[in-house]
């Protein structure tokens, strides 16, 4: 499949087969596996096609396992498909060509961009080289990272001696000194704190905007995903499950909607919040009692009737309709047994 | 295919690579006095055994105690220089997922395990020299280093440190399809410290033996420049010395290149 010139990534019937060992667990299997070797073909993506246009920021989403990374390793060239074709700034990644290489990023956790014992400052400055960045771009990206990420007190220290959000920043800046095209990161949050996951994520939003670089982005805090992305990708058991707005996907995979009721402070309910629940059950599936506030469950397609009720109990003094939180969405997706379980198959035995 | 703009950014990576890997060693100066005292060690030991068996006998494959001294002092400098850690360090990248990043990067890999290695070997030859000058008046070493051959080395060294290189490369791309490596590297390693003249020159060998050592490339890259710096080679062994080395230099170049691709084909870069 030829991409069209705005398109920046393109997975065409993308498809990656592992072969892994398998034994029993114990002594006598492990002997037994000296001698014979029984491996398990586990397809980890499977038929995958999509297309990100370039400037675009997109969500990748599923759970453990589901295919996310080996997707983005297909897409970084890491790995070659098994099946299917994938493209990414028109060239096949898998080559490696070095002026794809030099045009995209990939931000995989903690991953060493960085050496250990030496300060970011230095590692900034070979990657520079390699990158083959002219001094005044490199200056200016730098000036502009370190502003950014507040760097400024750490760009000094050993990266040893730096705090896991310190690093974070930092591998963040590493990857993006070359001023990269195309940048995929693969749970760039992934173990700091409320804090420093929000200023990577203002950063990677402002990064996106400023420089229009197309973004594919794997993350389990939803935070993460409802702050960059408009579009997700939706990969479960190795096959894409949806593509589309995040809306959207509330809106089709769930039939509910949430209901607050705010029961006046004066009235029964709002003095007694076994009342309230008592009132508001009659309404809908109660989610959860706080004071005078109560959260309800109705269906989607019975929201209207549902109201029309709800203003007829004794107190009611205000309601809020919302969509379920995205996390209970992805949830209900995730849990979703796959239409074709194809994730793992055994092959048979190989001496 | 390699142009002249891909070898240029291949150098000026290379230099960088270089550049990190000396700000790196630095840090660890105990580390690089341990490597050095535990080189020189494994040499004394060798050279003690050799001496030792040369008095017995007076003479063993052409060596006297004090030329047996000579060789292994040499040996210890040559093996320093051409020394290559490549099936360690790649399979090591292998196993922790860190060569995906370097796999990320417009640099091939190899280049950085060579920056690493060259750091290296700048402070450990450095600080080999003067203890091997030191050993070789304790030991009695006698080595008759002529001026040609000084020359000679200018050329025959690096080559064998890049056929060195070469070959352990080829051997470590093992690990992209094995992961682990250690059993089949400690094997390659014996096979290196027997054939490659590092356990004894080579000339004490049963001539089978002797045989074998010649038609593999380890002798060529360990034993033969140190022969030519002890004074044991004639000018007609360094233009035999550098044809083989060139020629395992092409043929393993030649090999290299479909066995990396190859490799990175079947690399998983688990880890990551």
């Amino acid at each position: 499949m030829a991409a069209a010139p705005d398109i920046a990534i393109s997975a065409d019937h993308a498809s990656r087969t592992f072969h892994v060992p398998v034994r029993e667990p114990g002594l006598a299997a492990s002997l037994r596996s000296v001698v014979r070797r029984r491996t398990r073909e586990v397809r980890a993506v499977e038929d995958v096609s999509f297309e990100i246009a370039r400037g675009e920021v997109v969500g990748f989403l599923g759970p453990n396992g589901a295919g996310k990374t080996t997707t983005l390793k297909l897409l970084s060239g890491l790995l070659h498909p098994s099946g299917g074709t994938v493209r990414v700034l028109g060239t096949d990644p898998a080559r490696r060509d070095h002026d794809l290489l030099r045009r995209i990023s990939l931000v995989m956790g903690q991953r060493q961009q960085l050496a250990w014992d030496i300060p970011p400052a230095d590692s900034f400055d070979m990657l520079r080289v390699v990158y083959q960045v002219e001094r005044p771009a490199f200056r200016e990206q730098l000036d502009e990272l370190v502003a950014l990420l507040g760097l400024e007190p750490v760009l000094d220290k050993p990266v040893r001696q730096l705090s896991l959000g310190e690093r974070m920043k930092c591998e963040l800046a590493a990857a993006l000194i070359h001023r990269p095209e195309v940048l995929f990161l693969d749970e760039p949050t992934l173990g700091l704190d409320v804090q420093a996951q929000r200023r990577v994520r203002e950063f990677i939003s402002t990064y996106a905007a400023r420089t229009g670089a197309t973004v594919l982005l794997t993350s389990h805090y939803m935070a993460d995903i409802e702050a960059l992305a408009e579009r997700v990708l939706v990969i479960h058991h190795g096959r894409l499950q949806f593509d589309g707005a995040l809306k959207e996907l509330a809106a089709r995979t769930s039939d509910r909607k949430l209901v607050t009721v705010k029961f006046a402070l004066d009235s029964d309910a709002g003095r007694d919040p076994a009342r309230a629940r008592e009132l508001a059950a009659t309404c809908g599936d109660v989610q959860d009692v706080d004071g005078a506030e109560v959260v309800v469950e109705v269906p989607r397609a019975e929201v209207r009737a549902r109201m029309a009720a709800l203003l007829d109990l004794p107190g009611v003094l205000d309601f809020t309709v919302e969509d379920e939180p995205i996390e209970r969405v992805m949830e209900r997706v995730f849990e979703a047994p796959a239409s074709e379980d194809a994730a793992t198959e055994v092959v048979g035995a190989e001496a | 295919m390699i142009t002249p703009a891909r070898m240029r950014s291949t150098i000026r990576g290379g230099m960088a690579e270089l550049r990190r890997s000396m700000l790196v060693q630095t840090q660890y100066r105990a580390n690089m006095a341990i490597w050095t005292v535990a080189s020189v060690l494994q040499i004394v030991v060798y050279l003690s055994v050799w001496r030792a068996v040369a008095e017995a006998t007076g003479s063993t494959g052409g060596y006297s105690p004090s030329t047996f001294a000579g060789y292994f002092l040499v040996l210890l400098i040559v093996r320093e220089f051409t020394y290559s850690w490549t099936p360690y360090m790649l399979a090591d990248e292998v196993r922790s997922g860190r060569l995906s990043t370097r796999l990320m990067r417009p640099l091939h890999p190899i280049v950085q395990l060579c920056a690493d290695m060259v750091a290296h070997r700048i402070q450990s030859v450095t600080l080999l020299v003067p203890i091997a000058v030191i050993l070789a008046f304790v030991f009695d070493a006698s080595v008759d280093l002529r001026p040609w051959a000084l020359v000679a080395a200018l050329v025959v060294l690096p080559l064998a440190a890049l056929v060195r290189l070469l070959v352990d490369s080829l051997f470590a791309l093992c690990s992209m399809w094995l992961v682990r490596i250690d059993g089949i590297r400690n094997m390659y390693y014996l096979v290196l410290l027997l054939l490659g003249g590092q356990f004894a020159p080579i000339d004490v060998l049963p001539d089978w033996l002797r045989t074998i050592a010649l038609a593999l490339p380890f002798y060529w890259t360990l034993g033969y420049p140190t022969e030519l710096l002890v004074g044991r080679a004639s000018i007609g062994d360094v233009w035999l010395g550098i044809a083989v080395l060139v020629a395992w230099s092409v043929a393993t170049l030649a090999i290299l290149q479909p066995a990396w691709r190859a490799s990175t084909r079947a690399y998983e870069a688990v880890g990551t």
